[in-house]
């Protein structure tokens, strides 16, 4: 697992972000063990308190859950979660900026379309 | 529990080094306390360890008034300052040794098995190491001396970038395994940023911030655009400082929330740590670009 | 124990010194015969001894200080580790120097308690001398010493220049009391007088209020570099 850190969001939301990535694509299996908060603060270089509060998002969202003595597991169905959670803010995600930036660039909403249809064909 | 500051004047003549300086460092935390050259950052960590007497205010260390405490020295606390005060024809060896004598709490052991991770070797002499690696076998110390309250000044002067990672992972690994308070100055501000949880500023001998360095983060940004709309919409904020840019300006805002949304033709950008150190201490009147 | 500790560090740096009080007490005794009264060159060399623990102290101080402040140790306590390691290495010195006065005149040495007895003290008992030679020689030298860390501690946050010259400029003026005392002394009795048992009892309390002033300061004096 690559962490890349940027200046645009707090480090705790990367970190929670990013964890569910790896979780979501099946890095971290459901069930399974995920790298414990001063496993990650060391080999990142940043406070394990920070990455307490990143993972402590994810356990809001059933996403982890904590095993007394263990450490921190995923949960089963994470996977179906983030799904269901990432598709619900597609919108926001990735829409609503789309839509803003075409705007801005003067695409109609017809060459907006001729682009998707575009990005499906070279996605299959 | 932790160590209280309270109001500490701190005098050179004529000169105020530190003017009614009051914090608190909580215990089990990792401090970044930065100020500029000469801020008072060093006066005032002389003054907890007890090198620097003759000043107005009182400490109290877990409670107990540092002044009623041990007169030998602190047990509670160990200071790693810039100066070098080892004597220069002993080893380092030798050093760890003694220093296992004056505190017994230091772990020699672990001290030992750290210097390969510097590319130091025991039986160097002090005045034989370079600035980097004498920074490096002082840091070892403070890593290894498991008191409560552990203050680095400057744990990065001379180490190259290899060896400032090298400290930073001891540090958290230290920090995981003792749970220790651990309090540090430095000048690398964007490389310490996401190691501290605590953030203190000083400057010109007085506090200007003292605070969970994400709360400050996530309160703080730059705004751009047109001059008189940014002037509207920050009248009731916390400017530290603007740039102007002709008619359109950008204002440098903390202590309020980051905006969502955007008016259209304003810009918001979030402040890494060092953005937000200098606007804060740069000298004032520097309002055009 | 801590200060124990503290002071065991200390003797590191005494055991060069110790070397070198042997060696000069040794040279000291090999250029001197015991003479029936007390001479110039037995003041002299007393007096030079004097400068010698004195410069020892100023060493005590610097050299031990700035290990001792990096471990935390306060003034206060650096000044009690040096206080603390002061009696073995003065009664060392002490007997040393004694020792060497014995074993250069061995066949004569009741004619040099007579040559340090002067007026008033009657003297039978070789111990007992031996002993009250010993308690003046520790005296002196605790003087000395403590004279010369509490010199070094006022002066620490000068140049390194300025205290040199200050140092040298110390010893200079005991060498000038010296030459005075031997120019107007050996006239008036002066020399005499300066080994009477009174005059040498009076080192013993002067040395306790010189050891007292060093607490003093040592809890007042801030030991940091001034930074302009």
């Amino acid at each position: 697992m690559v962490f890349k850190f940027s200046d645009d969001k707090p480090i705790y939301i990367q970190i929670a972000e990013q964890l569910e990535d790896a979780i979501f694509t099946g890095t971290f299996p459901e069930e399974t063990q995920i790298p414990s908060t001063t496993e990650l603060s060391v080999s990142l270089q940043i406070n394990p308190a920070t990455v307490l509060k990143g993972m402590n998002i994810l356990v809001s969202e059933n996403i982890i859950y904590k095993k007394r003595g263990l450490g921190m597991f995923v949960t089963s169905g994470a996977t179906e979660k983030i799904r269901k959670k990432r598709q619900e803010s597609f919108y926001e995600d990735f829409i609503s900026p789309l839509v803003s930036e075409a705007q801005k660039l003067g695409l109609s909403k017809d060459e907006i379309n001729s682009l998707i249809e575009r990005g499906y064909k070279n996605g299959d | 529990m932790g160590i209280e500051i309270k109001n500490i004047t701190k005098k050179y003549g004529k000169k105020t080094a530190l003017d009614s300086v009051s914090l608190e460092f909580e215990k089990g935390k990792i401090y970044g306390l930065l100020g500029r050259n000469g801020a008072g950052k060093s006066t005032l960590l002389n003054i907890i360890d007890g090198r620097s007497t003759g000043f107005d205010g009182e400490i109290y260390i877990d409670g107990e008034k540092h002044s009623n405490k041990d007169r030998l020295y602190f047990e509670d606390i160990f200071l790693i300052s810039e100066d070098n005060l080892y004597p220069p024809d002993m080893s380092i060896n030798e050093i760890f040794k003694d220093t296992k004598k004056f505190r017994k709490s230091f772990d020699a052991e672990k001290a030992n098995a750290m210097l390969e991770k510097f590319g130091l070797k025991a039986k160097s002499r002090i005045k034989e190491l370079s600035t980097g690696g004498n920074t490096a076998f002082k840091n070892i110390i403070g890593l290894c001396i498991n008191t409560p309250y552990v203050f680095f000044d400057e744990p990065t002067l001379g180490l190259d970038a290899v060896n400032r990672e090298v400290f930073y992972r001891l540090l958290l690994e230290r920090y995981s395994e003792t749970d220790g308070t651990f309090i540090l100055t430095t000048h690398l501000i964007s490389e310490i940023s996401n190691i501290i949880e605590k953030l203190v500023i000083i400057d010109k001998g007085k506090i200007i911030l003292n605070d969970d360095c994400i709360n400050v983060l996530e309160n703080s940004f730059c705004i751009s655009g047109d001059k008189t709309l940014l002037c509207e919409l920050t009248e009731d904020k916390n400017v530290i400082s603007k740039q102007y840019f002709g008619n359109s300006a950008s204002y440098y805002v903390i202590g309020s929330e980051i905006p969502h949304s955007t008016v259209t033709g304003l810009e918001i950008k979030k402040l890494t740590l060092q953005e937000l150190f200098i606007k804060l201490t740069e000298d004032e009147g520097r309002e055009t670009l | 124990m801590k200060l124990r500790h503290a002071a065991a560090y200390r003797y590191k740096t005494l055991a060069p010194f110790l070397a070198a009080v042997i060696v000069f007490s040794i040279i000291q005794y090999i250029f001197t015969k015991p003479y029936r009264e007390v001479t110039e060159i037995d003041a002299w060399l007393s007096i030079i001894k004097g400068i010698f623990f004195f410069v020892f102290g100023i060493m005590s101080f610097k050299k031990p200080y700035k290990y001792l402040l990096q471990n935390g140790y306060q003034n206060a306590g650096i000044y009690e580790s040096f206080l603390l390691s002061l009696p073995s290495t003065l009664v060392v010195s002490a007997i040393i120097n004694v020792a060497c006065y014995l074993i250069k005149s061995q066949n004569d040495y009741f004619t040099l308690i007579f040559a340090d007895d002067n007026e008033g003290l009657a003297v039978s008992d070789m111990k007992i001398f031996l002993v009250y030679k010993i308690i003046v020689c520790t005296s002196v030298f605790a003087l000395s010493m403590i004279a010369g860390y509490l010199f070094a501690m006022i002066f620490y946050r000068l140049d390194k220049k300025v205290m040199t010259f200050l140092m040298i400029l110390a010893c200079a003026a005991a060498i000038a009391v010296l030459v005075l005392f031997t120019y107007f002394g050996s006239d008036t009795g002066l020399i005499s007088s300066y080994f009477t048992p009174a005059f040498t009892m009076l080192i013993i309390p002067l040395a306790v209020l010189l050891a007292s002033l060093g607490y003093f300061l040592s809890e007042r004096i801030s030991l940091e570099r001034s930074r302009s």
